[in-house]
């Protein structure tokens, strides 16, 4: 136990380290945050640009609707493709279904090499492959999917009790026997529920992406703000944001149901 | 004889996995996703390993400040989140705050975390211009996003007897919460800041090609000017980064649970 004072010197002790820290980092960086913020204009031009959202562009702009509609494709097929693969290489990197223990550690090295490495940078590598185009951003979000969610498959099998398969064993069932009927039903919700929740990630990573130039919503974004229409981005931005919400409540239903 | 709720559910799902595979076909028409085009980009395969490898190596002291510009971004941003994280959660927290405090502020934690980083940087760019101010203000804004709303659930969580017998005592507001509530939330909101911090350097990377500098405006910039094996130097870079902050996060995250079990 701990004297109110001695907990009280430890306290500011530890809040003097941070600020030190903090003012270290931004001294690095060349940041004067109290400057910028308030000896500048910044923040009444930046409200002053950027408000009110012109919504106009909505029905204005053809052609708005269909890159959401692109945006919500190269998603939903980054997704699909994604879990796809991401679902043997769960099996091969789980240690109670994987085939060997080195093809195990190598899926573990690849999936963690495709969570590492920045997605922008991967879509920057496939528009030159395979030209500009929805195709290169699907596949930069199908690796993605696969990165995190082969990860996310295989600590999920892993988690499983191993009684029933043990059980399965015992009647003389094969390894591939035991996988699909003692292991995989026991990890389907964790798979489902994960998988409902990367379209969700994936929607997101679409209009990023797009401002990378893989086009759907985020094209529409990039082009209007390098074209300095600041009224329009904030209401893409808004369109985007109504769009992500809506996808996560569904998602939300639909995990409840499941 | 297959029990006939059992049925329905292999039916249930049989439509569901038919609606999925239906809508990813559509997608996929959508997406150009073809063959020819897969094709046609792995036949580039050789020529590109060749571009992009080996890695320039005479490039490495190159990256080097660009790589702790990152790091000191994502620092940055991740400690301004943390602080700001706890006076956010109370304002987010039912307990603590009334509705008209509690529920604007927990649409605006929605709204911020349903919106890309990359998106809101923009915004900042608007305001501040180029440069690692802006990337720090839009990681720091998505750091307090999540921290904030995880604060508000944990003090939300929180045992109200502690915060009952201290108010008995004769214990101030900010006594309450800084005796009561501050050492039940501290350590989670510690774990979670330093799990934010692995986010933030990985997103530092992503928000440095669009201007906020350091080693992902050095990536682009490789790229743009088709110095490919540059490019996988300041790649290769990225990955030592990423890998570090991940290892120290999640060393520094352990030690911190181990010691609020003992």
């Amino acid at each position: 136990m701990m004297w109110p004072s001695q907990n009280a010197r430890r306290m500011w002790a530890t809040v003097a380290t941070f600020a030190a820290f903090l003012g270290g980092f931004l001294a690095y960086l060349n940041v004067e945050p109290v400057a910028v913020l308030f000896q500048g204009q910044h923040l009444q031009n930046l409200f002053r640009d950027v408000f009110p959202p012109r919504l106009a562009v909505l029905w204005e702009r053809s052609g708005l609707w269909w890159s959401v509609v692109e945006t919500l494709a190269m998603a939903f097929a980054g997704t699909t493709l994604g879990l796809a693969f991401a679902l043997p290489a769960g099996l091969a990197g789980a240690a109670n279904t994987t085939p060997h223990g080195g093809l195990r550690a190598a899926v573990r090295f690849q999936l963690s090499l495709e969570r590492a490495l920045s997605s922008f940078f991967i879509l920057m590598v496939l528009l030159i492959a395979f030209g500009l185009g929805p195709f290169a951003a699907t596949v930069t979000l199908a690796l993605g999917t696969l990165g995190g969610f082969g990860k996310l498959f295989a600590e999920s099998l892993e988690r499983v009790e191993a009684a029933p398969a043990e059980a399965l064993a015992a009647l003389g069932a094969s390894r591939s026997q035991q996988i699909c009927f003692a292991v995989l039903p026991q990890a389907a919700p964790a798979l489902i529920t994960g998988s409902l929740y990367a379209f969700d990630i994936n929607l997101r990573a679409a209009i990023a992406l797009g401002i990378f130039g893989a086009g759907g919503l985020g094209a529409e974004l990039l082009l209007a703000y390098n074209t300095l229409r600041y009224h329009d981005v904030l209401a893409l931005a808004l369109v985007s944001l109504v769009l992500v919400t809506a996808v996560e409540r569904v998602s939300d239903f639909l995990r409840q149901r499941i | 004889m297959v029990p006939y709720s059992a049925r329905r559910q292999l039916v249930r799902r049989a439509v569901g996995f038919g609606l999925w595979l239906g809508l990813f076909l559509a997608a996929a028409a959508l997406c150009d996703l073809s063959p020819e085009i897969l094709k046609q980009g792995l036949g580039k395969a050789p020529q590109f390993a060749r571009e992009f490898f080996p890695p320039l190596w005479a490039a490495a002291d190159e990256m080097v400040e660009p790589l702790l510009s990152t790091l000191a971004l994502a620092s940055a941003a991740s400690l301004l989140g943390m602080l700001l994280a706890f006076p956010v959660g109370l304002a987010a927290a039912a307990n603590i705050v009334p509705v008209w405090l509690r529920l604007p502020v927990r649409i605006l934690l929605g709204a911020e975390r349903a919106l890309p980083e990359i998106l809101q940087l923009l915004f900042f760019v608007v305001a501040f211009g180029l440069g690692p101010f802006s990337g720090m203000c839009a990681l720091a804004f998505s750091s307090i996003g999540m921290l904030g709303k995880l604060v508000g659930d944990a003090i939300e969580d929180a045992d109200d007897k502690v915060l009952e017998s201290l108010k008995a005592t004769g214990a101030s507001f900010w006594q309450v919460i800084r005796y009561g509530l501050l050492p039940q939330v501290l350590p989670s909101l510690a774990a979670n800041a330093l799990f934010r911090f692995d986010v933030n350097v990985r997103s530092s990377v992503v928000l440095g090609a669009i201007g906020a500098g350091g080693i992902g405006a050095e990536i682009a910039r490789s790229m743009g000017m088709l110095q490919y094996n540059r490019a996988t130097m300041a790649v290769l870079g990225s990955l030592i980064l990423i890998y570090a902050a991940e290892t120290v996060s999640g060393q520094l995250r352990r030690r911190l649970l181990e010691d609020g079990r003992s």
